[in-house]
């Protein structure tokens, strides 16, 4: 006899909101319970994106839980807050099961507010009390019962880094869903701050002992240090280069074994497939495409792993007074310097945590200027151009490599500098941050952040861009076209002559190819919008290249593989193959005048469909996305068309 | 900016100041501030209100003030708009 099948109510996963003031180990929290069964998604609506897990609770329920933003006060008139308030009130959805307030008990007072806030709104609440080890070393004593007693729902003490007191969570969890302990919180709280302070001070006065307000020499000295106008600015210089450093050093290894995975795919592909439409898509549409792009994923990954660790240690708040310093001459406050460092792995989670800039014009100049810094979608182009300017010299293409980085950024700042004394008229908002106390950082966390990003890297890689690269493809290889005439006699010259017969068929298969590609649907657009560069020194193969690359930047190489190379096998070399390319006139086509302008064109032009989708979200407008796309491409040309002009006339190197 | 206002209680019979003009380590109650609504509520959400105490950690850009174990950065700016009285 079978068992009847349960009931809809026992199969139920619970909603679980998870909110808290910043640097509470909030997300810590939310890493522990749901490891990588996580997801991001935006708000409906809104430009905030939250993580959502799922997780078991102590009664084997399951429960999704969502990571709200960090929120001082659901009351502040700032987007985390709207989004923590909506969600409170069933935006998207209906109301949450239950609510988790994380709490800092080594800073219980400030922490309360945002709990008062929370009953009012009279849903099952549990208080997961963070950090209870830093209280107590603290000389802080806490009473957890009377403390629950106070709240009127449970208290757990629980150490997020450690994973301790998850347990005790879920089982609390499980306790006020099933509606068995302290089902609802009492009377709502009052929301005039002067009795909200008043209950905060009764409750803090009964559950806590000791004031925790002692100085900490150690963090006396480092902020001392680390906020210095000028020990405080090298220590900058050196972590960032650090940063820098260890990203490019320890990424070029696994870069190197992706690379070599997919050249022998392409190559296994290449030698299975017989010879045909198909095979030339898989190999050099599919398999290139891809190729291209996910060689990208361990930089990406790697960044955001030691921003992680860095934005946990606490040394980033202390970062982004140092770097107040510089970008308020430029009209843009400090705030604004974790995104514009985020946007050199990709521009999309740049602009994204530009929403932790409280002043909208401040966050607008911020968001309009972040694609200036050198993504990591521009590393190929800039390793296959500067390789290309400097053939003979490794230093003095490392030199120019890190000039594409500097020109990046001092196109931002001073076209915030434009930008703040022409549309968002003002001054940069002057900082009042928060300093998070010096911790260890999570290793645990900052995988998961590193696994997270390099996931959502990859699934724009897997569906934009590849489906771009074979568009490409199609767009160079159809319609097909007869050999011309030069080549028929070519091969008709290599079957009388079998001593030179080599020679004349590698002849023919270069014209072919290129006779194919001139008159494909690619070649005859980038000939109708040659003219359009022409004044940078760009072909139209390289015109090609550059209209597809404004789809997505790091497509160029791959699309210039796939035109240069067209069907012959697959190089060993894309950049040699590349490298001596030729125009229709027999030149050389990357010539060091064209080199240099496209290399500058590819340092400031805004080329990436996303970028402008998040620009149009944050900004709250196509129009923004409009004076981005118009404003970069603009100055994009101008500086190549003089870069070109200079190397004409003055050679370089 | 706000219009300057005023704690009630007065902690002590030293005069009012900028916070600017105060020195390392010592104490001060908040008695005004002159900044905008946005800052004004920022400032209360961190702990720093009206009539909070706190410590100045250190002086200059950034001005630091721990407000029971809340460290808060303040830009020079912010610092010179908030009028204080030192407490024992």
């Amino acid at each position: 006899m079978t068992s009847p099948p349960a009931p809809a109510s026992a199969v139920r996963s619970f909603r679980v909101a998870l909110l808290g003031n910043p640097n509470t180990g909030k997300t810590t929290l939310f890493n522990k319970l749901c490891g990588l069964r996580a997801k991001t998604a935006n708000f409906p609506g809104t430009t905030t994106d939250a993580r959502y897990g799922t997780f078991r609770l102590a009664d084997g329920t399951s429960a999704t839980v969502t990571d709200l933003p960090g929120a001082y006060r659901l009351s502040l008139d700032l987007p985390e807050a709207e989004v923590c308030r909506r969600a409170l009130e069933g935006d998207p959805g209906g109301p949450p099961d239950a609510v988790v307030a994380v709490v800092d008990a080594s800073n219980l007072s400030r922490h309360l507010y945002l709990v008062a806030e929370l009953r009012s709104y009279g849903l099952p609440m549990v208080v997961a009390l963070n950090m209870v080890d830093m209280a107590r070393r603290r000389g802080l004593s806490l009473d957890v019962e009377k403390l629950s007693v106070e709240l009127g729902c449970p208290v757990v003490p629980v150490m997020a880094r450690a994973g301790e007191g998850l347990d005790a969570l879920r089982s609390a969890l499980a306790g006020v869903l099933g509606g068995e302990a302290a089902p609802r919180s009492p009377a709502p709280a009052p929301l005039d701050p002067a009795e909200v302070r008043q209950w905060i001070d009764s409750v803090v006065e009964h559950s806590l002992t000791g004031d925790g307000d002692e100085s900490d020499s150690v963090t006396e000295r480092l902020d001392k240090a680390f906020t210095h106008p000028i020990l405080g600015l090298a220590v900058f210089v050196a972590v960032m280069g650090g940063l820098f450093w260890t990203v490019f050093s320890l990424a070029s290894v696994p870069m190197d074994l992706i690379d070599a995975i997919f050249g022998a795919l392409g190559g296994a592909l290449a030698s299975w497939l017989p010879e045909g439409a198909l095979r030339d898509l898989l190999v050099d549409g599919v398999v290139g495409g891809i190729a291209g792009t996910v060689i990208f994923l361990p930089q990406i990954c790697l960044l955001f792993f030691l921003i992680s660790l860095l934005e946990d240690t606490g040394y980033l708040a202390r970062a982004a007074f140092v770097m107040d310093r510089l970008l308020c001459r430029f009209g843009l406050p400090g705030h604004a310097f974790v995104p514009l460092l985020s946007s050199h792995a990709c521009a999309l989670p740049g602009i994204m945590s530009t929403r932790l800039i409280p002043d909208f014009k401040d966050r607008l100049a911020t968001i309009l200027v972040a694609p200036f810094m050198s993504c990591s979608a521009r590393l190929p182009v800039y390793v296959l151009l500067t390789g290309l300017l400097f053939p003979d010299s490794a230093s003095k293409a490392a030199l120019a490599f890190a000039g594409c980085y500097a020109l990046g950024a001092g196109a931002a700042l001073i076209s915030a500098w434009i930008f703040r004394r022409s549309w968002l008229k003002g001054r940069s908002r002057p900082m009042v941050l928060e300093l998070p106390t010096y911790k260890r950082p999570s290793v645990h966390s900052a995988l998961l952040t590193a696994f997270h990003q390099g996931r959502v890297f990859i699934e724009k890689a897997g569906t934009v861009i590849v489906a771009i690269c074979i568009v490409m493809w199609w767009l160079s290889a159809y319609p097909a076209v007869d050999a011309p005439a030069e080549v028929v006699d070519l091969r008709a010259q290599a079957e009388a002559s079998p001593a030179q017969a080599e020679t004349l068929i590698a002849e023919a298969d270069r014209l072919e190819s290129r006779h194919a590609q001139a008159n494909s649907f690619a070649g005859r657009i980038g000939r109708t919008m040659q003219p359009v560069f022409a004044p940078l020194g760009f072909d139209w193969q390289i015109t090609v290249g550059v209209l597809t690359s404004f789809l997505a930047r790091e497509v160029f190489v791959s699309t210039m593989a796939v035109l240069l190379v067209g069907e012959e096998e697959l190089p060993d070399g894309v950049i040699s193959e590349i490298q001596s390319a030729t125009r229709d006139d027999g030149a050389l086509l990357f010539d060091p005048a064209t080199s240099a302008s496209l290399l500058v064109f590819f340092v400031l032009a805004m080329q990436c469909l996303p970028t402008l989708a998040v620009t149009r979200r944050e900004a709250g407008g196509r129009r923004w996305a409009l004076v981005q796309w118009l404003y970069m491409s603009g100055l994009a040309w101008i500086a190549a068309f003089v870069a070109y002009r200079v190397v004409l006339m003055w050679g370089i190197g | 900016m706000l219009p300057t206002e005023t704690a009630s209680a007065s902690p002590a019979s030293d005069p009012s100041q900028a916070l600017t003009s105060m020195r390392v380590g010592q104490r001060g109650a908040l008695q005004a501030s002159d900044v905008t609504p946005e800052d004004a509520q920022l400032l209360g959400a961190l702990g720093l209100e009206i009539g909070a105490t706190f410590r100045l950690c250190k002086t200059g850009g950034p001005w630091i003030v721990q407000v029971g174990a809340t460290r808060i950065g303040l830009a020079p700016e912010i610092a010179r708009r908030l009028v204080v009285q030192p407490v024992s």
